[in-house]
């Protein structure tokens, strides 16, 4: 299964492989990922595999916390 | 000097009471009957009279009456009238603070939700500038090893979602 890795600052091949292991397990299928840059991310990375979203990037969070501020 | 006969007196007298036969006999009852007539004819009026001074009293009276009953009636009209007026204004006052109320009610509204969007408007630039200024500060201070650490909580979650 193919997939998008972006990610706010360049990731080493290592950290790449074990996030495509983790998840490789837990869907099942072997992932392999395709790695792009995005420093608009400010840290953190977002995962793209099919139709789900793994979002460990804090501009993401910045924007709960925007949402929240938001809502009271 | 002429000597007064008593033959004479006597035929005078005698002239007289036949004169006075004569005339009674010829004029008394004719002249009673004038007289009654006329007496007849004179209280008849009067009773005519009398009869039409009733009646006109009666119509007075009748004309009174409905005089003042057209006066009540007229005065009943005119109290009716003026407490129509009144309630008539009254509706239309009441009419008046009522529009009046939601007029105010209307624009309290109005007011109430130009502050809600100009609350949340400050709100929102608020937000956006604080993250705006979170997110300069964090592009300045984020390092490899928050990257790394970020990497690190993903693989140590159970199920990553």
């Amino acid at each position: 299964m193919d997939g998008a890795l972006i990610t706010a600052a360049p990731m080493d091949a290592a950290a790449v492989a074990r996030i495509e292991e983790k998840l490789s397990g837990q869907t099942g299928y072997p992932v392999k990922l395709i790695v792009e840059v995005d420093p608009a991310l400010i840290a953190g990375f977002v995962v793209a595999l099919g139709h789900h979203r793994y979002d460990y990037s804090a501009r993401t969070q910045l924007m709960d916390i925007r949402k929240h501020l938001l809502n009271g | 000097m002429e000597i007064i006969r008593w033959t004479d007196i006597l035929a005078y007298a005698v002239n007289i009471a036949v004169l006075f036969v004569f005339l009674r006999w010829l004029l008394y009852k004719p002249v009673r009957r004038f007289l009654a007539e006329r007496e007849q004819r004179f209280a008849q009026r009067r009773e005519d009279i009398e009869a039409r001074e009733r009646e006109i009293d009666t119509l007075r009276s009748k004309y009174e009456k409905a005089l003042e009953v057209a006066h009540e009636e007229s005065a009943l009209i005119v109290q009716e009238s003026r407490e129509q007026a009144d309630r008539r204004a009254e509706e239309i006052l009441e009419e008046a603070r009522r529009q009046a109320r939601d007029l105010l009610e209307r624009a309290r509204a109005e007011m109430r939700e130009e502050q809600q969007v100009s609350r949340q408007a400050m709100r929102e630039e608020v937000a956006g500038l604080a993250i705006d200024i979170a997110s300069r500060v964090l592009e300045r201070e984020v390092t490899p090893e928050d990257n790394r650490r970020i990497v690190e909580k993903f693989l140590s979650d159970e199920r990553v979602k």
